[in-house]
C-alpha cells in the first residue's frame, strides 16, 4: 500500500512542482523585479509559471512582492482565503520578510507578512534580483517534491490567517484565535 | 427592460492598477456614472521617518519613493540638502547626474509603455520594451552596482567615480536605441485597434490641466510648454540646447507621442553630454592625472572640476541651521518637489514630497466619469501613475 | 506698482520673506487667505494658475501652512503661509479656486489634524478609516490596542 501511495505521490508532485501558476500580486518596487523575471532576459515560464494569473481562484502560488501596510492587509487575507488548496506563499523582498527598512519606526507598515499569513519560502533582498527569485522557486519546488498525499488534512489546517477584521464596519485587523469568515462590502 | 445600476470594485489587486490603487465605480450598462478613487494601500510613512533618521541615513530611503526614478527623487532631496548647508557640486558630478537622470527617464518610459500596451491588450510590445530596459539597467548596474534603487547620490557629489570602459557602453547604447524606438512606432503608432482605443479619449484641456496641477508629459501633451529642465533650471541643464516636445490635442494618443519624442530628446542629450564631460573617460582621466601629477587645484586635469565629489561630509556632523528651502526636479512622470526643513540638529525637522502622480490620480475620476468602461484602463495607463508616489 | 502698493491698496498686511534658495514666501494672516488666493489668481499683475503644493507643519508651539503657487504665463513661483493656533487648528479650503487643493487639503487634515472649513468631503484618505490619531504630529504615540499584533 505504501509503495502505492508513493510512487502516486512521486507523479502527483512532480505534475504538480512543475507547473505553479503564480497570482499577480506586485505592491511596490519587488513588483517590478518580479515583472521583470518573467521578461525575456529571465524567463520564468522555462520554470513551469507559463502564465500569471489574475485572479486568486485560479492561482496556486501568491509572491507578495512589496510593502504590506494596514490598509492593504485586509486586501491580502481575502486574497490568501479565496486561493484554492494546495497553496503556497513566497514573501518576496525584505519588506515582506520582516519589515524591511520600514520595521524600525513605521507606524502603517506590517512587519512582515508572516505575522499574517502562513509562509512557505522566504527570499531576502530589497530588491532580490531576479535570479533570486528563480532560486527561491526552485526551493519551493523541492519542498513541494517533499509533501505526502496522506499528510494533506495537515497542511489545509495550517494554512489559516493569523488576523482577522474586528468588525464588519473597521478597515484595521485584530489578532485572531480560530478562523472566522468575515464578509465585507465595497 | 430593466436595468439597475451596478457598482463595481476595481480592488487594490488587478494586473492592471500599476501598484494598488483602488477604484470604485458606479455603472450604468457600460457608461460610468461616478468613479471614486481610494488610495493609502501603499502609504508607509517616509515623511515621518524623516524625522527620526540623519540627513544621510535617509538618503537610501529617497529611491523607494518613486521606485521607477529613483534618481530624480535623489537628486531633489540632495540638491535640497546642498542647498541649505551650502555644499558645492563639482562639474564632473553634476555631468555624471545629468547622465545617469537621463538614463533613469529612457528606463522609467520604456516600462510606461510596455505596461501602458499591456493593460490595452497587446502582449508583445512589453518583451521589447523590457528587453531595451535590461540593457539600460545593465549600464547603471555597472555603475552603481543595483539595478532598481541606486543610492548614488551623495551630498557633494556622487559616490564614485565611472569604471573603465562605461562612456564607451553609455555611447554604444545610444546609438543603437533611436533605431528601436523606430522599430516600436512601426508596430504601435499606426495600428487601427491603437488608434480607436486612444484617440479622443481622456481629453484634458489647458485650464483643467493648470487649475488640477498636472505637470510632466500630461501636461506638455495638452499644449503647456513647462518643463522644469528649462524654466526652473539646476544641474548643468542650462549649457544644453535641447527641445520640450508638445502636442495640442491632449488625449492619451497625444501623451503616448510626446513621451516617445521625450525618449528621443534625452538620448540626444545623452550623446552631447558624454562628449563635453570634464575629464572625458575614467580611463583617459586616469592616464592624463598620472601624467601630470601636479595636484594644483587650476589645473585641468587635477583640478576641482574633474573630482567626483567635493567633500565629503561626516553624517554626524552635518548640522543645519534653521532654515528651509524647496528643490523642483523634472522627473519622468512631471515636476517632483521636495520641500525639507531644518532645526540645527542633524535631522530634519520636516520633509515633504509633492509628487506628480497625486495630482494625476486626482484628476483620474473627472476624466472616467460618462465614459466607457474599458476606457478607464487607456486612461490609468497614459497617464503614468506609480503609487507609491501616491501614496509616500 | 510694487507690491508695497499693491498690498496698501487692498488693505492687506504681509510680512514678505526668502528662505533658502532665494525663493519669495509671504506670510499672511489667516482671515486674509481667501482675499489673497483669489487677487493671485485672477489679477494680471500675479496670474498664478497652479497650487502646487499645500505643506502643513507642525512647529512645535503652533501650526503652519505653506501653499506653493506657480504662473506658467510669468514663469514665477511664489510661496504663502499662514499661522495657525496649537489647539483646533482651523483654516479656509482653496477649492473653490483651485480643483488640486481638495486631495492636498484631505492629506492635511489625515496627517496632521489640520481642518478646512467649507471643503467638499474632509475625511482620512492615506490612512484606514478607523485610525485613531494624527501622525505627523510631534506628540503623536502609537497607542492603538488593537495593533498589538504589529509590535517589534
Amino acid at each position: 500500500m505504501q509503495i502505492i501511495l508513493s510512487a502516486v505521490d512521486f507523479v502527483y508532485n512532480w505534475a504538480r512542482s512543475n507547473s505553479v501558476w503564480p497570482l499577480t500580486f506586485a505592491t511596490s518596487c519587488c513588483g517590478i523585479e518580479m515583472i521583470c523575471t518573467s521578461a525575456s532576459k529571465y524567463d520564468i515560464a522555462r520554470f513551469g509559471s507559463e502564465v500569471f494569473r489574475a485572479t486568486p481562484r485560479q492561482a496556486d502560488l501568491i509572491i507578495t512582492a512589496g510593502t504590506i501596510t494596514h490598509k492593504m492587509a485586509p486586501a491580502l487575507i481575502k486574497l490568501y482565503e479565496q486561493m484554492p488548496e494546495p497553496k503556497y506563499v513566497i514573501a518576496m523582498g525584505a519588506c515582506c520578510v520582516s519589515g524591511g527598512m520600514y520595521e524600525n519606526d513605521s507606524y502603517s507598515v506590517v512587519r512582515g507578512v508572516d505575522r499574517l499569513i502562513p509562509v512557505d519560502v522566504y527570499l531576502p533582498g530589497c530588491p532580490p534580483r531576479p535570479e533570486a527569485l528563480l532560486d527561491a522557486i526552485i526551493q519551493l519546488q523541492n519542498k513541494m517534491k517533499t509533501e505526502t498525499l496522506a499528510d494533506r488534512k495537515k497542511y489545509i489546517e495550517a494554512h489559516r490567517p493569523k488576523v482577522k477584521l474586528a468588525n464588519s464596519e473597521s478597515e484595521i485587523l485584530v489578532a485572531a484565535d480560530e478562523i472566522e469568515i468575515v464578509r465585507w462590502g465595497v | 427592460m430593466i436595468t439597475e445600476e451596478l457598482k463595481i470594485n476595481i480592488g487594490p489587486q488587478h494586473p492592471s492598477t500599476h501598484g494598488v490603487l483602488r477604484l470604485v465605480a458606479d455603472l450604468d450598462g457600460e457608461y460610468i456614472r461616478d468613479i471614486e478613487a481610494k488610495i493609502g494601500y501603499l502609504h508607509r510613512g517616509m515623511e515621518k521617518l524623516a524625522e527620526s533618521r540623519n540627513y544621510h541615513q535617509y538618503l537610501p530611503m529617497v529611491d523607494r519613493i518613486d521606485y521607477l526614478s529613483g534618481f530624480f527623487n535623489s537628486a531633489s532631496f540632495c540638491y535640497a540638502v546642498e542647498g541649505l548647508a551650502g555644499i558645492k557640486v563639482p562639474k564632473r558630478a553634476e555631468y555624471l547626474r545629468l547622465i545617469t537622470m537621463e538614463l533613469n527617464r529612457i528606463s522609467s518610459h520604456l516600462l510606461w509603455l510596455g505596461t501602458f500596451l499591456l493593460d490595452l491588450g497587446a502582449t508583445s510590445p512589453l518583451f521589447y520594451c523590457l528587453r531595451e530596459r535590461e540593457e539600460i539597467v545593465k549600464i547603471l548596474e555597472n555603475l552603481t552596482g543595483q539595478r532598481m534603487m541606486y543610492n548614488y547620490y551623495c551630498f557633494g557629489g556622487v559616490r564614485k567615480d565611472m569604471p573603465d570602459g562605461w562612456l564607451g557602453s553609455v555611447r554604444d547604447f545610444c546609438e543603437s536605441f533611436p533605431a528601436k524606438i523606430d522599430d516600436y512606432e512601426k508596430l504601435i503608432t499606426e495600428n487601427p485597434i491603437f488608434l480607436e482605443r486612444t484617440k479622443g479619449v481622456g481629453v484634458i484641456s489647458q485650464e483643467m490641466a493648470l487649475d488640477f496641477g498636472i505637470t510632466g508629459a500630461n501636461l506638455r501633451a495638452s499644449g503647456v510648454k513647462f518643463d522644469a529642465r528649462k524654466n526652473m533650471p539646476y544641474s548643468v541643464y542650462k549649457d544644453f540646447n535641447f527641445d520640450i516636445p508638445i502636442h495640442q490635442e491632449g488625449d492619451c494618443y497625444a501623451r503616448y507621442q510626446v513621451r516617445l519624442l521625450e525618449m528621443r530628446e534625452s538620448c540626444h542629450l545623452i550623446q552631447k553630454a558624454i562628449t563635453r564631460i570634464p575629464g572625458g573617460a575614467s580611463e583617459k582621466l586616469k592616464v592624463k592625472r598620472t601624467n601630470c601629477g601636479c595636484n594644483k587645484p587650476e589645473c585641468a586635469f587635477c583640478g576641482d572640476e574633474t573630482k567626483v565629489f567635493f567633500k565629503k561630509t561626516n553624517p554626524l556632523v552635518l548640522k543645519i541651521p534653521t532654515s528651509e528651502i524647496t528643490t523642483f526636479v523634472e522627473s519622468s512622470r512631471g515636476l517632483s518637489t521636495c520641500y525639507v526643513r531644518a532645526n540645527g540638529t542633524n535631522m530634519p525637522d520636516r520633509v515633504k514630497w509633492r509628487t506628480p502622480s497625486f495630482s494625476a490620480t486626482q484628476i483620474l475620476p473627472e476624466l472616467c466619469k460618462g465614459g466607457l468602461y474599458a476606457d478607464i484602463m487607456a486612461i490609468l495607463g497614459s497617464l503614468d501613475i506609480v503609487l507609491p508616489e501616491v501614496d509616500r | 506698482m510694487s507690491f508695497e502698493e499693491f498690498f496698501n491698496r487692498h488693505e492687506l498686511n504681509i510680512i514678505q520673506e526668502k528662505d533658502a534658495s532665494d525663493n519669495d514666501i509671504w506670510l499672511v494672516n489667516q482671515n486674509d487667505l481667501l482675499k489673497v488666493c483669489e487677487l493671485l489668481k485672477t489679477d494680471r499683475l500675479f496670474n498664478y494658475e497652479m497650487l502646487l503644493a499645500l505643506i502643513g507643519l507642525d512647529c512645535v508651539s503652533h501650526f503652519e501652512v505653506l501653499y506653493s503657487f506657480y504662473s506658467v504665463k510669468n514663469h514665477k513661483k511664489l510661496f504663502l503661509k499662514t499661522v495657525l493656533q496649537k489647539e483646533n487648528p482651523v483654516v479656509e479650503s482653496l477649492c473653490g479656486l483651485y480643483s488640486s487643493a481638495n486631495w492636498h487639503e484631505r492629506e492635511c487634515f489625515d496627517l496632521l489634524g489640520i481642518e478646512f472649513l467649507n471643503h467638499p468631503k474632509l475625511e482620512r484618505i492615506l490612512l484606514p478609516k478607523d485610525w485613531i490619531g494624527h501622525p505627523l504630529r510631534k506628540d503623536y504615540k502609537e497607542e492603538d490596542e488593537r495593533l498589538s499584533w504589529n509590535r517589534r
